[in-house]
C-alpha cells in the first residue's frame, strides 16, 4: 500500500497560554493534593502552588512534582538491592541463634526493626523489574 | 493457537481524549459499509425544535470553544434529551440542546458539536482513517461510564472507578490493584508511558505516588521500541498541554482534547504506529489498541447500552450528590461510543468487530493473555465479565501490505 501522507501541523496551533481545559484543572488539583501530601523537605523544594491561570507556574509545579517521584524511582534499586538477601540469611542466622540462646533477643529484634518495612516492601519489586 | 497469537508478546494501548466515533469514523461508512457510522440523513434537535442536520464540517481547532460538557450529568442529557422518567430509553440527540445551555447566550457555534470530519475533505484525518479501515476498527466500543475522563481511564487501569463518576481524587480499594501491579506481582512487566514530566501523568494520586518504578515518559517507549525492550504490557498517555521542552522546543497537545489541534494527535499516533512497524522484532509480536477514552460532549448516532445485571458490581454506587442528577448511578450503563481500533499484522484487513467492548476490556485482556489464572474476587465484575479481544488476531500468515505513514 502506498504511504499514507499526514497533515502538516500548522506553528500556529501551538499556544501554551491557552487556558486550562478541564482536564487539566482536575490534573492540577490531583497535583496539589499530592503535593500536600509530600514529605516536608520534598514540599518546601516545590514551586509554590499556581494559581489557576498561571500557566507557567502549573507546568513548573508539575514538573517539580513528577520530578520528586522520578528520584525515587531512581533511589529505589539502590535502597533495596543489598537487604533482600542479606534479610534471608541474616535473619535466618539470627532466628538459628536466638533459638539457642534467648538473651541474644534483643539486637536481633532491634536490627530488624532498623529495617523501615516500605524499604522491605520495595525490596521484594525491585529485582522483579 | 492461531500464528499471531502465539506470537504475541507485547500489548500497547494508546488512549486519547474525548472524541466520539461518529465525530471520527462515521464519514467511512459511505465507502467502508463495515463501518457502523453515518447514513448522511442524520439530524438532532436544537433547543427550538428544529433538526440540525449532521454534516462533515468538522475542523481540526478552533471550533469546540467553550469544551463542550462532558459531565456525568450533562451527558445524560446528551444521550436521553433531558428525559429523567423511568421508563426513558437514549436518543442520543440532546448534544446540540446541553451545549446550548452551557453557551449564553445560545450561538451558532452550538451546532460544532454534530460536526464530524471527513473521508475525502481537506478536513479528514489519513491517520486514523487508514488504521480503521486497514485493520480492525470496533463498531462497539463505548465509554465505561456516561461521564468525563478520569472516571473513564479508571476502567483501563483498575477495571473499575469505585463509585466515581467524576474528575475528583479518589483511592482505590485495597482488595484491587492495577493491570501494572498485578503484572509485577505475577512476574511481567509494565509500564505506564507519560509524555514528559511537565505534561506528566493523570495517574499520579494512585499510581505515580506508589508506584514510580511503573511508570516512564515517552521518550522512553520510543527508547524501549528501539532497544527491543519493550515491557509485556504499554499503556500510552499522549501530551495534554502546549509546552515547550527543555531545549525551548514548542511541544503541542497530542491528545486531541477539545480545542487541541487534532493533526498533532494524528502525528502522534503515526510515530507510535511507525515505530512498531518499522522494526521487525516488534511488528510481529506487538497488538496496538487505539481507543479514546470518552465522547467528549460530540455526537454519536448509537445508544448507550445498559448491562446485563451479571456485568454490574453491587457495592458501587455514585449518589445523587456526585451525579448530579437527582439519581443514584448503578454503573450498569456505558458511556457514548468512542472510535477504537485494533492494529497488527495478524489481524485481518478491513474489518470491524461488532461486539460490544468498554475500557475494562482492557485490563481483561491483558489479564487473559499475561496473567491466565489470576483470581477473580481481586478485581472487579465489571472487569472479570468484559469482552477481550485477543481472538481477532486471526490470519494464518502475516499481512506485508499494512500502511506506513509520512
Amino acid at each position: 500500500m502506498a504511504t499514507v501522507h499526514k497533515h502538516p501541523v500548522p506553528t500556529d496551533s501551538y499556544d501554551p497560554k491557552r487556558p486550562l481545559n478541564d482536564l487539566l484543572v482536575a490534573q492540577l488539583a490531583h497535583f496539589k493534593h499530592i503535593a500536600r501530601g509530600l514529605a516536608t523537605d520534598d514540599r518546601n523544594a516545590l514551586p509554590a502552588e499556581p494559581s489557576i491561570d498561571n500557566r507557567e507556574g502549573i507546568d513548573r509545579f508539575i514538573a517539580a512534582i513528577t520530578g520528586v517521584h522520578v528520584s525515587r524511582k531512581r533511589a529505589t534499586p539502590q535502597l533495596v538491592a543489598k537487604p533482600v538477601r542479606r534479610t534471608q540469611t541474616v535473619g535466618l542466622s539470627l532466628a538459628a541463634v536466638a533459638e539457642e540462646t534467648p538473651t541474644k533477643n534483643k539486637p536481633a529484634k532491634s536490627n530488624s526493626r532498623a529495617k523501615p518495612k516500605s524499604k522491605v516492601k520495595t525490596d521484594t519489586r525491585g529485582p522483579k523489574r | 493457537m492461531p500464528p499471531g497469537l502465539d506470537a504475541l508478546r507485547h500489548i500497547v494501548v494508546l488512549m486519547l481524549e474525548n472524541r466520539s466515533f461518529d465525530h471520527m469514523l462515521g464519514c467511512l461508512k459511505t465507502k467502508h459499509p463495515q463501518v457502523d457510522g453515518l447514513n448522511g440523513t442524520e439530524a438532532i434537535p436544537d433547543s427550538t425544535g428544529a433538526m440540525v442536520p449532521i454534516q462533515q464540517l468538522a475542523e481540526f481547532r478552533g471550533q469546540l470553544l467553550p469544551d463542550p460538557h462532558h459531565d456525568f450529568a450533562s451527558v445524560d442529557y446528551q444521550i436521553f434529551n433531558g428525559d429523567t422518567s423511568p421508563t426513558r430509553t437514549p436518543t442520543m440527540d440532546g448534544f446540540i440542546r446541553i451545549y446550548q445551555k452551557q453557551q449564553q447566550p445560545d450561538v451558532p457555534s452550538s451546532h460544532h458539536v454534530a460536526f464530524t470530519f471527513s473521508e475525502d475533505g481537506a478536513n479528514n484525518l489519513p491517520v486514523l482513517q487508514t488504521l480503521a479501515t486497514e485493520f480492525a476498527v470496533f463498531n462497539r466500543w463505548f465509554a465505561s461510564i456516561p461521564g468525563p475522563t478520569l472516571c473513564n481511564r479508571a476502567f483501563a487501569h483498575y477495571g473499575s472507578s469505585f463509585n466515581n463518576v467524576g474528575m475528583n481524587v479518589f483511592y482505590i480499594p485495597s482488595r484491587f490493584k492495577s493491570i501494572y501491579e498485578r503484572l509485577t506481582a505475577a512476574g511481567r512487566t509494565s509500564k505506564l508511558f507519560y509524555y514528559d514530566a511537565t505534561s506528566s501523568s493523570l495517574e499520579v494520586v494512585n499510581l505515580l505516588q506508589n508506584e514510580q518504578v511503573m511508570f516512564g515518559t515517552f521518550q522512553n517507549f520510543l527508547d524501549a521500541c528501539d532497544a527491543n525492550q519493550l515491557p509485556d504490557y504499554s499503556f500510552i498517555e499522549p501530551n495534554y498541554k502546549d509546552h515547550a521542552d527543555s531545549n525551548g522546543a514548542m511541544l503541542l497537545a497530542t491528545d486531541q482534547h477539545p480545542d487541541n489541534d487534532v493533526r498533532a494527535g494524528e502525528d502522534f499516533i503515526a510515530t507510535i504506529y511507525n515505530r512498531i512497524r518499522n522494526n521487525a522484532n516488534l511488528w510481529p509480536n506487538t497488538l496496538l489498541l487505539i481507543v479514546y477514552d470518552e465522547h467528549g460532549g460530540l455526537y454519536d448516532h448509537v445508544p448507550t447500552p445498559t448491562l446485563d445485571k451479571s456485568r454490574v458490581d453491587p457495592e458501587f454506587v455514585a449518589q445523587p450528590d456526585a451525579t448530579q442528577t437527582g439519581q443514584p448511578f448503578y454503573f450498569d450503563r456505558l458511556g457514548v461510543r468512542v472510535p477504537a481500533m485494533l492494529i497488527s499484522p495478524w489481524v485481518q484487513g478491513g474489518s470491524a468487530i461488532p461486539d460490544e467492548f468498554e475500557h475494562a476490556s482492557i485490563p481483561a485482556t491483558v489479564t487473559e493473555r499475561f496473567i491466565p489464572n489470576f483470581d477473580n474476587r481481586q478485581r472487579s465484575i465489571r472487569e472479570a465479565t468484559a469482552n477481550t479481544f485477543l481472538q481477532y488476531l486471526t490470519l494464518d500468515t502475516m499481512r506485508t501490505d499494512c500502511p506506513d505513514f509520512d
